[in-house]
Formats: C-alpha cells, structure tokens, sequence
C-alpha cells in the first residue's frame, strides 16, 4: 500500500475526529497535491448538511411517524374485521342456502301427528280438562279396551246356539 | 426505553426488537438517535433543503414498517440510508428528474467569519452538486464512508454488494469528485 493509499484510507476516521494524522502523514498530505484535493474533498462532504440536520424537529419528526404507524395499524385491524365478518356473513349464507335446498322442490313430508296438530278441531276447544283427557286416553288406548260396558267373560261359557241368539238381540 | 441493567445506552438492535414488542419509546429513541445522520445523508444526495424533514419521515415510516426487513447484518444507520436512497429515487423520478435543490439552499449563514464560511459553503456546495452527478451506488458508498466512517464490510452488508466493490466504487467516486468539484 502507498502512503497515498494510506492516507486515502485512514481520510474518513481522521475527518471525523476519531484518529489522527501520524507525523509522516501530515508531512506527506503537506506535500501531496492528489492527497491535498482528497483531503479537501473529504472535510467539504464532512460538513455537509450539518446546518440542515440541527434544523430538524426531532419531536414533530417522532410524533409524525408514530401517528402514521398507528393510523396504519389502525386501517389493518379494521381490514381484518371487514374480512371476518364478510367470512361470517358468506358462511351464514350458504348455511341458509343448505337449510333451504333441504326443503327444495320436494313436497314436505309431516308426520301424522304434525298433520292432525294443524288440523283444526274448535269443538274441542269448549271441553272441560277432565273430559279432554279422557278423550285423549281412549285415543291412546288400545283398540280391544275400546269396547265398552261389554264383559266378554260371560259369554265364554255359552254354548253356539245361546251366542247366535244373543248376537239376534243385539241386532234387534 | 430505559438504559441496560449496566447504565449503557440500548443498542440499536435492543431498540428494535422493543419496538417490534410494541414499545414506542424506542422507536421515538431510535428517531431521535438517526434523526440527523439521515437528515444530512438526505441533503447531500440532493434533496431540497426544505424537503428534508418530509423525507427524514418519510424515511422512519418506511424502515418502522418493514422493520422485519432488518436483519441486523448491516448497522440499522447504514440500512436507514438504504431505505433514505430509495425514498430519494422514487422522489426524483416522481419530479420527472428535474433538479430538487432549492433556491434557499444557496442562502449563506451569519457567521463570524464570512469569508471564510463562503469558501466552505461554495466548496460543499460543489462537492453536493457533484456527489448529484455521481451514480447511486458510488454516491452511497462515499456518503456512508466519508460522513459515517462506515468500513467496507458495513456499507457492503448494507447496499447489498462485496467489501471489494465498495471500495472500487469509493475510490472511483473520489476521483469523480475530484474532477467535478476543481
């Protein structure tokens, strides 16, 4: 390395303060025009833009850029709600949709007992309770309990000819 | 943000990773510690004196929100200038190229010794006129080395190129200089 190749080197850290020049070093920037032009060149860049730096407002600058990284911040967080809920409203959507292609163009099919709610009976309406239950419990019963003041018992032991004439009377 | 169990001011690093945690302070203590550099970097690739503290913030919004993007192998200084070059670009070609250094930039301060201050300030200006000419990168590498004292390694991890090659365009951006600035 030449001692201009030093000197050029070791330009930046001696403009800044933080070393300085060897007395070989002076000696030689003393008699070098090429070193001198670089040194000159150098302290000039140095300077540069100092009067402009201690011009700016650390605290506007600050206040600036933190009201705009929470106004950004701000925006994202209200984006990501928009999505959320169009995503719920999309998936309540198509839920609606299924329910509804469920029902589709086929005819409903009701249980009997759905069928015979939606019937209506307004004479029922005007029975007291007791009655209406006891409607309800015959309705539920079964069908050989339904005959009613006949006791079958007895008529185990006639014989053919006794039934045939009872079933005459019956018939009047 | 407060200082390290030892009294030592955080590092940069200690100070973005609290910011990516959720605490402002330290990106107000980071802003407040790069403010200037920036600010400085920013006026002498060019940009209008009164446009400078747009593009410093402009500068903060941009690395504050991509701070992910910063993994630490450059210095977070050197990765500011990055994103600050960038900014400077996208401002420029949004101009249409037209020159961005204002009238004002030419106003000369009240100092005590005039003659003197007219002699720096004519020579910075002509080193800022021609450091405009330079291309980017050799721009960049002079600004960071010249201003920064920043060593090959770190302005190479920053502009995404070889130590060797930053300083060829060092050198080559000197001798540019050297040329315009005569």
């Amino acid at each position: 390395m030449t001692i201009c190749e030093q000197l050029s080197e070791r330009m930046p850290a001696v403009v800044r303060g933080t070393a300085q020049w060897t007395a070989d070093e002076q000696a030689h920037l003393d008699g070098c025009d090429e070193c001198r032009a670089e040194w000159a060149l150098l302290v000039a860049a140095g300077g540069l833009g100092l009067d402009v730096a201690a011009e700016l407002d650390g605290h506007h600058v600050t206040e600036r850029v933190l009201g705009r990284l929470r106004a950004e911040r701000g925006r994202v967080r209200v984006r990501r709600i928009g999505w959320a809920m169009g995503g719920l409203a999309a998936a309540a959507a198509l839920m609606l949709a299924v329910a509804t292609g469920n029902r589709g163009p086929h005819p409903a099919t009701v249980s009997p007992s759905v069928a015979a709610a939606e019937i209506p009976l307004p004479e029922l309406d005007s029975l007291p309770t007791p009655e209406l239950q006891a409607l309800l419990d015959a309705l539920d019963a079964p069908l050989g309990g339904a005959v009613q003041g006949l006791d079958t018992g007895e008529l185990d032991d006639l014989d053919s000819h006794e039934l045939q004439r009872v079933l005459d009377g019956l018939e009047g | 943000m407060s200082p390290t169990p030892g009294g030592e001011a955080p590092s940069d690093a200690e100070l973005v990773a609290a910011y990516r945690a959720g605490d402002e302070r330290a990106a107000a203590e980071l802003v407040r510690r790069h403010l200037g550099a920036v600010g400085r970097f920013l006026y002498a690739s060019g940009a209008g004196r009164s446009d400078v503290e747009d593009l410093v913030q402009e500068t903060f919004f941009r690395a504050f929100r991509k701070v992910d993007g910063w993994r630490g192998d450059a210095a977070f200084r050197s990765w500011l200038f990055t994103i600050a070059g960038n900014l400077l670009r996208d401002d420029y070609r949004k101009r249409k190229g037209r020159q961005v250094i204002s009238i004002d930039d030419r106003d000369l301060p009240d100092r005590a010794d005039p003659e003197a201050d007219l002699v720096a300030s004519e020579a910075a200006e002509r080193v800022r006129d021609g450091l405009t000419r330079l291309p980017r990168l050799q721009r960049e590498v002079f600004l960071l080395r010249s201003q920064e004292g920043r060593e090959y390694e770190d302005i190479a991890a920053a502009l995404g190129t070889t130590p060797g090659a930053a300083r060829v365009h060092y050198h080559h951006a000197v001798k540019r200089l050297k040329e315009l600035v005569r």
